[in-house]
């Protein structure tokens, strides 16, 4: 027998179920027939051998069997039939969702939610901390940080010389390179703007893995001082500058005035690890042992590869041997300094894991509470045509075509929820890219609805729906034969089933005091983030930035010319009321910091020199933010670069470093104290004498506490800043002045691109923005919580009542109150709600310590929280418990009777 | 010879018709008649589960149908075996042969 022979007549085979599939009433037709035919043959050929045609017929039929069963068989036979009571299950599922309205509608939408929520944190999940880094083996990659005091959390930059010491001395790490931000002011394009670029050392590409797109990196003769100025450029901005097409023979970009030729184009997207934005331009770091800031500027970022064979606590170990020797060896400079690696997921993360996790914990929660409301919901519903069951199990059929149609149901509303729930999800990742606070989580901006959000999806509505839905569909299947035929109805003995319903609803309370904890303390943080004191005002208040660049700025005085004619042309602006300029912006994230001496109280070692914020401000800065002086006197003209030195500081410098003392009189230098550490620049760090407090300022985020920070007039800045915020108050419209301040700045200096320029109400709304975000989404699970838990308590008081029918119905016939047997109901009902919550507050209370980092100027176990939930849950509870027990108070005995 | 109505195995009920079969193309009832007066109505099957057995038969390619007129000018369908039936039903005519002997043997044995 030929193969394909078989083959061919095996695929001849398979017409049969494909035909029971489409052609049903068909083969029913001719099974029908056919049978009918053997049958009156049969009855034929009895009548010939003598039977009277009533006689034949019988024997015909009895020879023949039960006809109803073998064509049972044969459809069982003819293959296909599974997916026929699948199709069949489906319609009765969907027949039922119809007839149940109300229940499907609550199912579908908080399906769609629960669901919807839960696929789009998971892609933020998978976005932000589940994809791998866009690297060749990410996880051998680390950075590489100073520490101060063994021992010390706090990991800071580090200095050109620990950077070479640590790449020469060390072998498990195969490659090593530092990169340092670099924003430069780009001219000889239509407007000078500002781009934000990089030195890196070599080997920040071979150590990476990245390769570049077009040229070649930098040569080796490229980072010695002196060398011709070169760059590689980032594919965004080629593309804008230069387009795809363009050689990139001969050409070159002026940055801070100094032409560089561009040898390279960096691959699409490329970024340091960490860092949000693709760098503009790359330019080679520059290290010259020779140079006083060798060992003492701590201002690189370090990122180095281990080797294949290497593991971190190796690398770690080795290199704090290396920084051992260090401080041996060298410890003027770096006494107290130890090296810590951190790989590179962990430093992306850390700060957003445990918030994320959070939220999506919370968000789970959420589907587990609608699933398991859901299942109560259905179970105290009659189950799905009982009498359907009940004869599919009097033809013999498994357990498992009984809990098919209920499954089905489940299945249909969970896939119909999920549906929605993915467009849901759709729209929130779109949202949240947008909205949310994508400036402190990295990578959100990439979170996107791919196939694993959609298989995530796909997997919760199936679990969704096995999770409500097995419970019901197994009860129903139970279908009790006996029971139907004599049309018993309800059976009192199902309070196994009401027991396990009454531990779902007292969790979902509990879980649901959590939620409403979370929610309450969150709102009590962003109003307290709402209300919390700036230190300045910000209405009508516009900002801007310039950083002008050392080539045409190099002396002192050049830059105070500028700033003097740019401020001039700033306040002859129409609308404008007063101008200033300072180094530091409050709720901006660049801050300078100084060590710092108080004349007389000099710090003994390193580690407890003082370390404050320093301010370089014009006169007029502090007035026009409207910065109170609380002491003495502000910064004025007066205090020009020949006259003495002063500074200011704020009233947390006085607390912390005064004592309480009145600080006005004293002195106080931006230096360590002259024993600890030796410099020529000495010179430029004079005695100031203190001349005014000024009221603490929010300087970095609106939940920071205040540190120390200190004033001093841009005519005295011996260091010469060149990075500077120019500020205005404005009489009218703020967005009016845009324009004007830019042009003030361009009249000054036409190729002095200006970096930014903004109303102050732009960044205060984004500093608000990340507690926002975790206001609104906790809030609106906490709502979505509550709501689900009434719901539960309805469920369960209904299902109660519905099961005790019989007995109130009987108590009321002999006599008994209402009113006695409804407070014996709403008495039950708050007994469960009150279990649910003090097991609610309890939980709550011992994780709270998860929600520390979250809160502000609250504490996580504030009791006015816990109890005002406690409030509201209980007495929502309790109503909601109340309708069912009317109803159930009022049964009459003519309804019990009905019932049956 | 009493009647006793067997229910078969589905594989010798299976065997049975691809031999009845193998005599030339026959409707159902004819199957059920032939099996009966052959043998010698001992085996009176259940005529009911003829049909689910043709039906296995049919899934499994060893048989074909098709509607066509009986002896009485009635619409019946009839079935034909196979090239592949009549490959199957030699090969398991040998097994039962086999079968029955290592039967017949252990039953024999002293």
């Amino acid at each position: 027998m030929l193969w394909f022979q078989r083959v061919w007549y095996r695929i001849k085979g398979i017409r049969g179920p494909l035909k029971a599939l489409f052609r049903r009433k068909e083969l029913e037709g001719e099974l029908d027939k056919e049978i009918r035919f053997h049958l009156e043959e049969a009855v034929s050929a009895n009548i010939r051998s003598g039977y009277d045609p009533k006689e034949a017929k019988r024997r015909a039929y009895i020879a023949f069997g039960g006809v109803d069963r073998y064509k049972e068989q044969v459809r069982e036979a003819r293959g296909g039939q599974w997916i026929l009571t699948l199709i069949l299950d489906f319609r009765l599922a969907f027949r039922h969702i119809r007839k149940h309205r109300g229940l499907s509608f609550v199912a579908i939408v908080s399906l769609t939610l629960g669901i919807g929520a839960n696929s789009a944190l998971f892609s933020v999940v998978k976005s932000v901390l589940l994809d791998p880094l866009p690297y060749p083996q990410p996880e051998e990659l680390v950075y590489v940080w100073e520490t101060r005091n063994q021992g010390d959390v706090v990991e800071s930059a580090v200095s050109p010389g620990n950077f070479h010491a640590w790449r020469e001395s060390t072998s498990s790490m195969v490659g090593m390179a530092a990169v340092q931000r670099r924003p430069y002011n780009l001219t000889g394009l239509e407007q000078p703007i500002r781009v934000d670029g990089l030195n890196v050392s070599p080997g920040l590409l071979a150590t990476l893995g990245v390769s570049l797109l077009r040229g070649r990196t930098f040569l080796p003769a490229e980072e010695i001082p002196g060398s011709t100025p070169v760059c590689l450029v980032g594919e965004a901005f080629w593309m804008r500058h230069f387009g795809e097409e363009a050689d990139l023979r001969e050409k070159s970009v002026t940055l801070d005035g100094v032409v560089h030729e561009v040898v390279g184009i960096l691959p699409v997207g490329f970024s340091i690890p960490g860092r949000q934005n693709s760098p503009a331009v790359l330019t080679p770091l520059i290290l010259d042992p020779n140079d006083p800031g060798y060992r003492s500027n701590h201002n690189l970022t370090v990122i180095a590869r281990l080797g294949s064979s290497a593991t971190v606590e190796q690398a770690a170990a080795e290199l704090d041997r290396v920084a051992a020797v260090l401080r041996e060896t060298l410890p003027q400079s770096n006494q107290g300094i130890g090296a810590r690696l951190k790989p590179i997921h962990e430093q992306t993360v850390e700060p957003v894991k445990q918030n994320l996790w959070f939220l999506f914990g919370a968000v789970g929660l959420v589907l587990v509470m609608t699933c398991v409301n859901l299942m109560s919901l259905f179970l105290a519903r009659t189950t799905l045509a009982e009498k359907e069951m009940v004869v599919r199990k009097a033809l013999g059929a498994q357990r498992y075509r009984l809990m098919q149609p209920l499954l089905m149901e489940a299945l249909l509303l969970s896939f119909i929820g999920g549906g929605f729930g993915l467009l849901l999800c759709g729209l929130s990742v779109e949202a949240m890219r947008v909205y949310g606070p994508v400036s402190s989580i990295p990578r959100l901006s990439t979170a996107s609805v791919d196939l694993f959000v959609l298989g995530f999806t796909v997997v919760s509505a199936l679990a969704a729906a096995f999770l409500f839905g097995l419970l019901p569909a197994y009860r129903s299947s139970k279908a009790d034969v006996l029971g139907a035929l004599q049309n018993l109805g309800r059976q009192p003995g199902l309070s196994g089933q009401h027991r396990i319903q009454r531990m779902f609803v007292i969790g979902q309370i509990t879980l649901s005091v959590g939620l409403l904890v979370a929610s309450g303390l969150l709102l009590r943080t962003y109003q307290n983030l709402l209300g919390a004191d700036l230190g300045f005002d910000l209405e009508g208040r516009i900002a801007m930035m310039v950083s002008l660049p050392e080539q045409r700025y190099g002396e002192i005085p050049r830059v105070e010319m500028f700033l003097e004619e740019t401020l001039q042309r700033m306040e002859a602006i129409p609308g404008v009321s007063s101008v200033g300029a300072s180094i530091g912006l409050p709720l901006y994230s660049l801050f300078w910091r100084q060590f710092a001496t108080v004349e007389g109280r000099p710090a003994s070692t390193l580690p407890e020199v003082p370390v404050v914020d320093l301010s370089v401000v014009s006169p007029g800065f502090l007035e026009t933010l409207g910065i109170r002086i609380v002491g003495g006197r502000s910064i004025l003209p007066s205090d020009g670069a020949r006259d003495l030195p002063v500074a200011l500081v704020n009233e947390e410098l006085a607390r912390a470093h005064f004592d309480g003392l009145d600080p006005i009189g004293h002195r106080i230098r931006l230096a360590p104290p002259d024993d600890l550490i030796q410099s020529d620049r000495m010179a430029e760090r004079p005695w100031r004498t203190i001349v005014g407090v000024v009221k603490d300022v929010k300087r970095r985020t609106l939940g920071s506490d205040a540190l120390p920070e200190v004033f001093i007039p841009q005519p005295q800045d011996r260091a010469n800043a060149r990075e500077f915020f120019l500020v205005a108050r404005a009489n009218g419209e703020v967005r009016d002045l845009i324009d004007p301040l830019r042009d003030a700045v361009w009249q000054t200096d036409p190729d002095q691109p200006v970096a930014w320029v903004g109303p102050m109400a732009e960044l205060y709304s984004e500093s608000l923005s990340q507690p926002r975000f975790n206001l609104v989404l906790v809030g609106g699970f906490g709502l979505a919580g509550l709501i689900l838990a009434l719901v539960g308590v309805y469920g369960l008081m209904a299902n109660a009542v519905s099961l005790r029918t019989r007995e109130i119905g009987v108590r009321l016939a002999l006599g008994a109150e209402p009113g006695r047997i409804l407070g014996e109901m709403v008495g039950w009902g708050a007994r469960i709600t009150g279990i649910g919550l003090t097991l609610g507050v309890g939980v709550s209370l011992l994780i709270s310590n998860l929600m520390e980092t979250l809160v502000f100027g609250v504490s996580a176990t504030d009791p006015l929280t816990y109890l005002l939930t406690a409030v509201v849950l209980g007495g929502t509870a309790t109503t909601a418990s109340l309708v069912p027990a009317l109803r159930g108070a009022r049964t009459t005995p003519q309804q019990v009777l009905g019932r049956e | 010879m009493g009647n006793t109505r067997t229910e078969f195995l589905p594989g010798t009920l299976d065997l049975l018709v691809l031999r009845t079969l193998s005599l030339g193309p026959s409707h159902g009832w004819s199957v059920a008649q032939r099996i009966r007066e052959t043998s010698r109505d001992t085996l009176q099957v259940n005529d009911g589960s003829l049909y689910p057995a043709l039906q296995r038969l049919e899934r499994r390619g060893l048989i074909e149908s098709e509607w066509g007129t009986s002896e009485n000018n009635r619409k019946a369908k009839f079935y034909t075996l196979t090239p592949v039936g009549r490959a199957e039903l030699e090969k398991e005519s040998q097994e039962w042969r086999r079968f029955a002997v290592a039967v017949e043997l252990v039953l024999q044995m002293s």
